[in-house]
């Protein structure tokens, strides 16, 4: 069938139709064949499965653990000599159980602790039990003063126990002291709960809309979150790129696909693992807050997390394709310590910046609308209840379009240097070649 | 029908290829040899889009080429390699779905090729356990996995051994006769005479022969006979239609100058008495290559 002649004339269609059911595929199409091969290899990868099981028990260790060491309030053992010392240890003892919890009341702005009275025969043995550690502290009868009480400790006194002694010592005086002027005991209870109860009540004219420490926290667990997943699978993606370069299948794939098609592949399949190693995350984390009863910390993710998601996919895009170029200069995977520099500038910067400015102001506000900062600072605004929705918005178009920009440069590198396997490009030369 | 027209490629200072023209006929298959660094690679290059060219024509089908014809060519770059960490289907399968076969019918394209190739046991290997000949022939299928339309192959044959070359020679010869124009790039030069129908002889970025290989043997320099008769055969030195290379007693390497006729030498041989030998000395491949090189 063919058209072989020994004269070179040209014979066009002379060559067989395929055999196998050939379409063209679409661009789209092929970027998807990328991705899914990316996709496959890196979750058959066992380092990538380890290092996955690995943050999610960090996680779910970092989220239970401090709530189990935690569990029920401090203890502290306290000697007491003398029937004086007794009767204010069992009396702070009541108040330390009754601090747990907003009541106001005798307990009001009383820290909670666990106080356990130990009487001793006298004070030496108590401060020998203190020096020993057997006990936290002595509450004895005061040498200097007569009729007063010493609190004894070693180095240091436990945090809560001054206060509710203090507290506890108080009411014993008033008390015997108005019980000597006569009132009968029913009514001198009385009179102690309603000097109890005089206590003003506080408010805030401007309450943080969360406790800030925790919004603080979940803050920056959103931002190590973002650095991480872009540290980590941006150098996988540039990886991927060298490994194709070093094992020479790129001239193959080259031929076969437009470039930019596998940049759009590895960049896809890489987004898709970090925001789903991400979500995974971030499940445990609110699964684990949920099991040990941490309810605000959950509600705060459920209402962040829709943004922070945003922003994390639109940065990771707009860094995951500088990442593409990196590797694409490199071309061996030893090459990659060098041309990942200016990306790991770009995102330890930012990551620092948005950790030490993260109280609202005019820096936090620059922050959350320059590019590389707002993936980090953008989300704790809103968090903080710093910025509206629509401020969000803008910033994230400002992301958009830089991503636009990144990607035409970094495409431009990645193709014109994804064939040069001899050496390590300049970056100079890799913009012109 | 693959055409190169007055194609030029410049790295910087250096002239990379010279108005380079040939074309790689359906049905055949047209050997590609020259040097290190005459400018094979990147020709191939040109031709399967990899590189552009600064001026000139790639025509495939009467037509400058497209990238959509291209994604039916078939590719095997000098530089060889797959991913180490996949297996030898899984690659297979990746690059025929890239140039648009469907899941299923590359499967089935990869496990015929791999068996046509005597790789089909190590299909499920990742590409790394596989020994240098055996990478080798994987590479080669995936080249083949989309039934390409043209086929341009850097040394094909290097590093398999000598029954591996038999199965790869079968092998292309099948792709040509089924009408697939061949090109193939190769060192071993007795491998591309019996081989190949045409060849491309490319210097310094030149083209310096091209066309069938037979006809360019025969006609790549004035004929030459080896000559054996009864006597002393030192008398051809005095005839003036031919140049002596080489006369040892009874035998002798002449050289007919343009315009000689075989004919006339032979009866003026059968004139002095008996001749044993009368032959026509076709150059090899080789003998013309050294000689372009020089």
């Amino acid at each position: 069938m063919s058209l072989a002649t020994d004269a070179p004339a040209p014979a066009p269609g002379a060559g067989t139709p395929a055999a196998a059911p050939v379409r063209e595929p679409g661009l789209r199409e092929l970027v998807g064949v990328v991705t899914q091969r990316e996709l496959l290899v890196k979750l058959r990868d066992k380092t990538f499965i380890g290092s996955t099981i690995f943050l999610l028990l960090v996680v779910a260790v970092s989220i239970v653990l401090p709530v189990v060491l935690n569990r029920g309030n401090p203890e502290v053992r306290l000697a007491t000599v003398g029937d004086r010392a007794g009767a204010v240890a069992t009396a702070a003892a009541r108040l330390g159980v009754l601090a747990d919890g907003d009541a106001p009341g005798a307990a009001q702005g009383l820290e909670a602790a666990r106080i356990q009275p130990r009487p001793f025969p006298d004070a030496a043995a108590a401060q020998a039990a203190v020096r020993a550690g057997t006990v936290d502290a002595a509450l004895v009868p005061d040498a200097a003063a007569p009729g007063g009480l010493a609190l004894v400790g070693e180095t240091a006194l436990p945090g809560p126990l001054a206060p509710l002694v203090a507290a506890a010592a108080r009411e014993q005086t008033l008390g015997s002291r108005l019980l000597a002027a006569g009132l009968d005991p029913a009514a001198a209870a009385t009179a102690l709960t309603a000097a109890a109860g005089a206590a003003p009540a506080q408010h805030l004219l401007d309450p943080p809309a969360q406790d800030a420490n925790l919004t603080l926290a979940l803050s920056l667990a959103f931002s190590m979150l973002f650095f991480f997943a872009s540290f980590l699978f941006g150098m996988s993606i540039a990886q991927s790129v060298v490994e194709e370069k070093q094992s020479r299948v790129v001239e193959i794939l080259v031929a076969a696909v437009p470039v930019r098609a596998l940049l759009a592949g590895k960049v896809a399949a890489n987004t898709v693992l970090a925001l789903g190693q991400t979500v995974l995350l971030g499940a445990v984390g609110m699964i684990g807050a949920g099991l040990v009863g941490q309810g605000d910390v959950l509600s705060l993710i459920l209402r962040s997390t829709g943004w922070f998601l945003l922003f994390f996919v639109l940065g990771f895009i707009m860094l995951a394709a500088l990442w593409a170029a990196c590797g694409a200069v490199a071309s061996r995977l030893e090459d990659l310590n060098a041309t990942t520099v200016p990306m790991q500038v770009l995102l330890y910067l930012p990551f620092f910046a948005a950790v030490y400015v993260h109280d609202p102001g005019t820096l936090q506000r620059i922050l959350s609308y320059i590019p590389f900062t707002a993936p980090l600072a953008m989300p704790q605004r809103l968090m903080s209840g710093d910025a509206a929705w629509w401020e969000a918005l803008i910033s994230a178009g400002i992301v958009v379009v830089t991503a636009v920009g990144v990607v035409g440069i970094a495409t431009r590198l990645y193709e014109r240097n994804v064939l040069r396997t001899a050496g390590r490009v300049p970056w100079r030369e890799a913009w012109n070649a | 029908m693959l055409e190169l027209i007055d194609v030029r490629r410049s790295f910087g200072a250096i002239r990379a290829l010279e108005d380079v023209s040939f074309v790689v006929r359906p049905g055949r298959l047209t050997g590609f040899i020259g040097a290190n660094g005459a400018g094979k690679t990147t020709t191939k290059r040109i031709i399967l889009g990899v590189l552009a060219a600064d001026s000139g024509h790639v025509r495939w089908r009467g037509a400058d080429v497209t990238a959509s014809d291209r994604r039916r060519f078939g590719y095997m770059p000098e530089e060889r390699g797959l991913y180490p960490k996949m297996t030898v289907v899984d690659q297979l399968v990746f690059f025929a779905r890239l140039h648009g076969v469907g899941v299923r019918d590359a499967r089935r394209r990869a496990e015929e090729l791999l068996g046509e190739l005597g790789l089909g046991d190590r299909a499920g290997d990742k590409l790394e356990k596989l020994s240098l000949g055996n990478a080798q022939r994987a590479q080669v299928a995936a080249s083949l996995i989309h039934d390409p339309e043209l086929l341009v192959l850097d040394e094909p044959f290097s590093g398999l051994d000598p029954m591996a070359v038999d199965v790869m020679g079968a092998m292309l010869r099948r792709r040509a006769a089924a009408g697939v124009p061949v090109l193939f790039s190769s060192h071993q030069l007795d491998l591309v005479e019996s081989l190949c129908d045409d060849v491309v002889l490319i210097h310094a970025g030149r083209i310096v022969a091209t066309g069938e290989a037979r006809y360019l043997r025969r006609t790549h320099r004035p004929d030459r006979y080896r000559i054996q008769v009864g006597g002393d055969a030192g008398w051809l030195r005095d005839r003036s239609d031919l140049q002596v290379l080489d006369v040892e007693g009874p035998s002798a390497l002449v050289e007919l100058r343009p315009g000689a006729d075989d004919q006339a030498l032979l009866a003026a041989a059968l004139e002095r008495g008996p001749v044993h030998a009368f032959t026509p000395v076709v150059p090899t491949l080789a003998e013309i290559f050294r000689e372009v090189a020089r």
